[in-house]
């Protein structure tokens, strides 16, 4: 049995600090307008675009990687490594364990936890990278049917559209600048 | 005098940045406090360059005992290193690694070392390089002074050469260098 200070673990769970203070109305401007333009450049792409053939430029985990790299810009989890990196190296995982484990609810778990272990080992952790692994696993037949595909479109492209975007707006924006680093 | 700052501070701080930032102001806090002892250890810790002796009395390995032993006398030591003609550092020779070596026990009494000077036996000449210690534990000139602390507490050594990338001699620090550092820092 676990031995559990019950003391500690209440004091714990209080938290041990205050909440970071909010942001003025240019940052969410700023934030408001990357993200809009950035999920604008790949649903546009998609919808008008992609919509007839097999393939598709949006996935739902972009539209969290719209939070980190047009609102916590400053973030290591939203630099460039980490938005390309994470994305790229989970869904090679997610599309591996789709195609080589059959139970659904088994595989889903397995990519999800390999992606955050694969994205702490080479540095690239980037939250979105958790779903973009989840969607190769439980995503519709258009996302199953294109295999390793997935990596390069929507994956790699799709995150790289939206870089490209950031590094627009982030920068024309007086206060801002991004990205921190780039490896 | 400065205070250390305070959460709210840090929350001061945080707001001055107009950007959202991906921290906590206790995670936040807490790193502030870890850098500032980074720093303060390198301030307290000066690198071995800055408290070696430069002039270190030293012995070739074709030296006789008897050589090295008038050096230890001459300069009152107990220990130095060992070069070549290059003057990179072949090992150290200390006076216990020449009673040893002597008496024939690693450990010897006062009893053992009288027993070899009342010998009557005749002692073939004996060179350093035959008596020394080899490999020599050596350090950097840029290893810091807690770092050569810590060889000089594990290995129970009281001096190390300090070599060049080349396994030159440049220095020597000993026990007494890091106790001046000690007492500069507490002063």
């Amino acid at each position: 049995m676990i031995p559990i200070n019950l003391g500690e673990f209440i004091t714990k769970l209080k938290g041990r600090t205050k909440s970071p203070p909010g942001v003025g109305a240019d940052e969410i401007f700023w934030s408001w307008f990357g993200s809009f333009l950035g999920i604008a450049a790949v649903a546009y792409i998609s919808y008008q675009y992609l919509e007839t053939t097999d393939l598709t430029m949006i996935i739902g985990s972009f539209g969290a990687s719209a939070v980190l790299i047009y609102a916590a810009i400053k973030s290591p989890l939203a630099q460039p490594r980490n938005l390309i990196g994470g994305h790229v190296i989970s869904a090679m995982i997610g599309v591996f364990v789709y195609n080589h484990i059959m139970s659904l609810w088994l595989a889903s778990a397995i990519a999800v936890s390999f992606a955050i272990a694969g994205m702490h080992m080479t540095k690239t952790l980037h939250p979105p990278g958790g779903a973009t692994a989840l969607i190769a696993v439980i995503g519709s037949d258009k996302i199953h049917a294109l295999g390793y595909n997935y990596v390069i479109i929507p994956v790699a492209i799709g995150a790289i559209i939206m870089l490209i975007i950031a590094l627009i707006v982030n920068n024309i924006a007086k206060n801002r600048s991004y990205p921190e680093y780039w490896i | 005098m400065l205070q250390e700052p305070t959460e709210e501070d840090f929350i001061e701080a945080l707001r001055d940045m107009h950007q959202y930032m991906d921290v906590t102001p206790g995670d936040l806090k807490k790193i502030y406090s870890l850098a500032l002892e980074h720093a303060r250890k390198r301030m307290v810790s000066p690198k071995v360059g800055d408290i070696m002796t430069e002039t270190v009395i030293k012995s070739g390995g074709e030296s006789t005992l008897d050589e090295a032993v008038g050096l230890f006398r001459e300069h009152h030591i107990s220990g130095m290193p060992v070069v070549d003609r290059d003057n990179k550092v072949l090992g150290v020779i200390t006076e216990t690694d020449i009673i040893s070596v002597l008496t024939g026990k690693p450990r010897s009494s006062l009893f053992d070392i009288m027993n070899v000077f009342h010998s009557k036996k005749q002692r073939s000449v004996l060179y350093v390089k035959d008596l020394m210690t080899s490999p020599a534990i050596t350090v950097m000139p840029d290893s810091t002074v807690v770092e050569v602390a810590d060889i000089f507490r594990k290995r129970g050594i009281n001096r190390v050469p300090v070599v060049d990338e080349h396994n030159t001699l440049v220095g020597i620090v000993s026990r007494a260098d890091i106790v001046k550092v000690y007492e500069k820092v507490r002063s």
